[in-house]
């Protein structure tokens, strides 16, 4: 909507005085203003950056891609930056930090008042995709014996009203107890303790836990906020929904691209180059996979394929059929995994019930093509057009179903030596099965004898 | 993951003389969800069993858990009163969901159990496809007039059924119009005989009940809203969809993707019947199967004398094809997740394209030079060596920047079709790569006049 209202690419804008244009900037939100810096050059974000209010300019900078953000945080005035920093939740200035400069990163921290700082530290600690390192600090934690009253009036004082939606209530030693929402709250007297109606069962996790994990405890479970512990059960952390929505958009990204044979990459923001050394590695190692075919078509068969040049116009089809129905197969136990709804401990099940469905398409797929083989070439002799459609039909069906078993084995036996089940399955799919699939048929047409001569 | 180390289920239910009691309270002990997986493994005459000694409060959240199929199952086993107490315990989609999955007169018995309050909230969601922002909202939410205060808020939200949905204050005129917004913690930061008129935020996104749920997910993700407000045409309010149901949209839609790019219909699942599964993944690759067997008509027809000079040729199709499809696969899957989360917008389509294509050439002139100097390896005792290498070269190019350009473009004008971009890419992605990348290679090696063989080398 915002494009109508103001577009930032043009010239007219900086004619601007401060007030007029920090009115019009008003009007688009931060998010949508976030977008449009994206066709400007650093001179004008800065400009804009300069008369936005530190609220708005958090909010702003919270939605831009990292390159600019790194660029932008190293150039706003010192008073500005920090009037911005003061404005932004913990995980996000940690976030900012991670990707400055040393001497940068000083001059950030210094802008912060020390509560924060240490907080920002305790979040560093840990790896970025954990837990730890995805928790926000900024949790409100009350003793049992606190009333209703008492709480509500402690979370007045609170800085941050997006994080007190829930109650966390810990011992004199900070160990968590108990949880209440404070909608909950509001259902009780105000003279009840929390401790009589907190809930006690609770899920939480570690700081070192996964992110992928925390993500799928909370829709698991369906919570709004997991709370961190650490060892002792002591309360360091909270991960809220919203930040577990981009965990769960992260990590669906991540299974797409590394499926693919690639890395998740901004494809306007990164240069060609670094998303060329991205993708390269999978595509030249399976590459020289496919070689081989050569290698064995030409060392191996060289007399089938001399006795019968046509045999090779329906390899395209062989290895398509097969490929297809594994990257199939690969789709749904990579996004099983990721979901946490398929486990190793169902390989048997997986192997078998995804063979049987590859072996039922294998045979659709290969009674089709057999038969459309003997009409393109129904000119030859019938016993050359049946051992051509017997050599297409075979191993069209061999392919289909050994792919379906690697293309679900694969993630399986990834995920269960703890890598990633995703990497590069595409790919790799794709050639075992060219591998199988063509030497399949250029064995069987050896052994029927095919000659076309 | 607790429940694995717990004797199993079956086991216990099997146990001889375990009385309700006892199994009511080792039940307790497991969580709703849980049991849920756990009654996967038991058969539907036990799952009664145990849903008639469940807490109507637990056995609601354990049916919501269970997967579709089991779940109406159920609900058709489960007697009258008991079934009135869970669906009474159960949030309004969540009833609508299964409602919408019963036979007719199962149906009518469900809903003569309601009362009229929530049959009247029910026959508001159901006017909806279930994946639209009306489908999926609650109609339990929190309306109050502008000059209500701090404290009769308070007071209001004290009498609402279920605390879950009153994270929010939504603020309405006579009308039921939509005018502001306060969260529960917000509200909480001001002084009880304050308005709620007065410190509402009156800035805030909405979207209307036919509202496709993947729109409705990209505008709470992108704008970072925690429960969405759907109100008509005239921003009446009509509901709200929370950040929980959000998650489970975009885990649905980013499955669909992933599972629409390998040529299935929807998304496919284990436990569905295989005869199910088959009928989806067919159609693709049986038309596919057609792009690829057009191949086998041009190799054929028009190249079959390039080939029976040069039948060494074919040796090297499955690289070029592979290189090109997974060059293809790569621009498709970025584009997809792209349009998918909203990142990539119209106006950089062209961009987006150019740039697929330039890094499509790069990999391309990389995995070519390396397959011509391996094939003249491999050919090395052939008399057209040369011509070998020129033709492998130069056609896996042709295929790669073909089919980074066709893999970035065809997802992109599905999108502005109106069709899902993910439709059925990767089989596709294939099919146009083999025909185009094979296509070249003959033509190339045409244009290149192989030599007849020379008498049978071999």
């Amino acid at each position: 909507m915002s494009d109508q209202e103001l577009n930032l690419s043009g010239e007219e804008w900086k004619g601007l005085d401060r007030d007029t244009l920090r009115t019009v900037l008003a009007s688009v939100h931060p998010v949508d203003l976030a977008e449009l810096l994206d066709d400007v050059d650093l001179e004008d974000r800065i400009r804009v950056f300069e008369v936005l209010d530190p609220q708005v300019a958090a909010q702003v900078l919270a939605a831009m891609p990292h390159d600019y953000k790194v660029e932008l945080v190293d150039k706003i005035g010192e008073e500005k930056l920090g009037g911005i920093i003061d404005r932004m939740p913990d995980n996000a200035i940690a976030d900012i930090i991670d990707h400055l400069p040393l001497h940068k990163e000083k001059r950030v921290l210094s802008n912060v008042e020390s509560e924060k700082a240490a907080d920002i530290q305790a979040l560093r600690k840990y790896p970025a995709n954990s837990a730890g390192g995805r928790m926000t600090r900024n949790f409100v934690t009350v003793p049992e014996q606190a009333t209703a009253r008492q709480i509500i009036q402690q979370i007045q004082g609170a800085v941050d009203p997006h994080t007190v939606d829930f109650i966390y209530v810990t011992d004199e030693a900070g160990h968590l107890k108990g949880i209440s929402s404070l909608a909950r709250l509001m259902l009780h007297k105000p003279d009840e303790k929390v401790g009589d109606f907190m809930r006690k069962e609770i899920s939480f996790v570690g700081p070192t836990t996964d992110q992928e994990e925390v993500a799928r405890l909370a829709q698991k479970y369906r919570i709004r906020a997991v709370p961190v512990v650490d060892a002792d059960m002591k309360m360091i952390g909270v991960v809220s929904l919203q930040d577990i929505v981009e965990v769960i958009q992260q990590e669906a990204s991540e299974d797409m691209h590394k499926m693919a044979g690639s890395v998740v990459a901004d494809s306007l923001h990164t240069p060609t180059f670094q998303r060329y050394k991205m993708r390269l590695p999978w595509i030249l190692l399976t590459l020289g996979g496919e070689l081989s075919i050569a290698v064995i078509i030409s060392k191996v068969f060289g007399n089938t394929l001399e006795k019968a040049a046509i045999l090779s116009a329906f390899m395209p089809a062989i290895t398509a059929a097969g490929g297809n129905v594994g990257l199939q197969c690969t789709t749904l136990i990579v996004r099983g995994l990721g979901m946490g709804t398929i486990k190793f401990s169902q390989l048997m099940r997986v192997i078998l019930t995804e063979l049987r469905l590859g072996m039922m398409l294998g045979v659709t797929c290969g009674i089709a093509a057999a038969g459309a083989a003997a009409l393109i070439e129904h000119h030859h002799p019938p016993k050359v057009v049946l051992k051509l459609g017997i050599a297409v039909f075979l191993a069209m069906v061999s392919a289909t179903g050994a792919t379906s078993v690697v293309g679900s084995v694969e993630p399986l036996v990834l995920h269960r030596f703890k890598f990633d089940p995703a990497t590069a399955c595409g790919p790799f799919v794709t050639m075992f099965n060219d591998i199988f699939g063509t030497t399949v048929y250029f064995l069987i047409a050896t052994l029927l004898d095919f000659t076309t001569k | 993951m607790m429940s694995e180390e717990n004797p199993t289920l079956a086991e216990l239910l099997e146990k001889e003389g375990l009385d309700r009691e006892t199994l009511r309270t080792v039940l307790a002990s497991v969580h709703p969800v849980d049991l849920a997986e756990l009654l996967d493994d038991v058969d539907l005459d036990d799952r009664v069993r145990i849903f008639e000694v469940l807490e109507p409060e637990v056995a609601a959240q354990v049916l919501a858990a269970m997967p579709h199929d089991y779940k109406v199952e159920l609900v058709e086993k489960i007697g009258e009163e008991k079934l009135s107490g869970i669906i009474d315990k159960m949030p309004d989609n969540a009833v609508a969901d299964i409602l919408d999955h019963l036979p007719h007169h199962k149906e009518k018995q469900v809903l003569d159990q309601v009362d009229t309050n929530k049959a009247v909230d029910l026959k508001v969601l159901r006017q909806y496809p279930p994946n639209t922002a009306g489908g999926r909202m609650t109609r339990n939410f929190v309306a109050v007039p502008a000059d209500t205060t701090a404290r009769q808020v308070i007071q209001q939200i004290q009498g609402a059924v279920d605390p879950h949905t009153v994270d929010f204050i939504y603020v309405t005129d006579e009308q039921e119009r939509l005018q502001g917004i306060s969260s529960l913690a917000r509200l909480m930061l001001h002084k009880p005989d304050e308005k709620i008129g007065s410190f509402m935020r009156k800035e805030f996104s909405v979207v209307g009940p036919t509202t496709d749920q993947e729109e409705v997910a990209r505008l709470a993700q992108k704008y970072r809203i925690r429960a969405v407000p759907v109100v008509d045409e005239e921003r009446k309010m009509l509901g709200v969809v929370t950040l929980q149901d959000i998650v489970e949209v975009i885990q649905h839609e980013a499955s669909e993707d992933m599972h629409k790019m390998a040529g299935s219909f929807q998304v496919d699942s284990m436990d569905t019947p295989v005869w199910r599964r088959y009928s989806r993944r067919l159609p693709w690759l049986l038309l596919t199967l057609g792009g690829e067997l057009v191949i086998a008509v041009v190799i054929s027809k028009v190249f079959r004398t390039t080939l029976e000079k040069a039948v060494v040729l074919s040796a090297f199709m499955p690289a070029i094809a592979a290189a090109g499809g997974n060059v293809g696969l790569q621009s498709t899957t970025l584009i997809v997740r792209g349009l998918g989360m909203g990142t990539i917008r119209a106006a950089q389509f062209m961009k987006v394209v150019l740039t697929e294509l330039r890094l499509g050439t790069f990999l391309g002139v990389t995995c070519g030079l390396a397959s011509a100097v391996i094939a003249m390896l491999i050919e090395r005792n052939h008399q057209d060596v040369f011509k070998i290498g020129v033709a492998v070269f130069l056609a896996m190019i042709s295929a790669t920047v073909a089919t980074s350009f066709g893999g970035a473009l065809g997802p992109m004008i599905l999108h502005r079709l109106k069709l899902d971009p993910a439709t059925a890419c990767g089989p596709f992605v294939t099919m146009f790569n083999d025909l185009f990348g094979t296509s070249v290679y003959f033509f190339i090696a045409s244009l290149l006049n192989f030599s007849l063989p020379v008498a049978q080398a071999v």
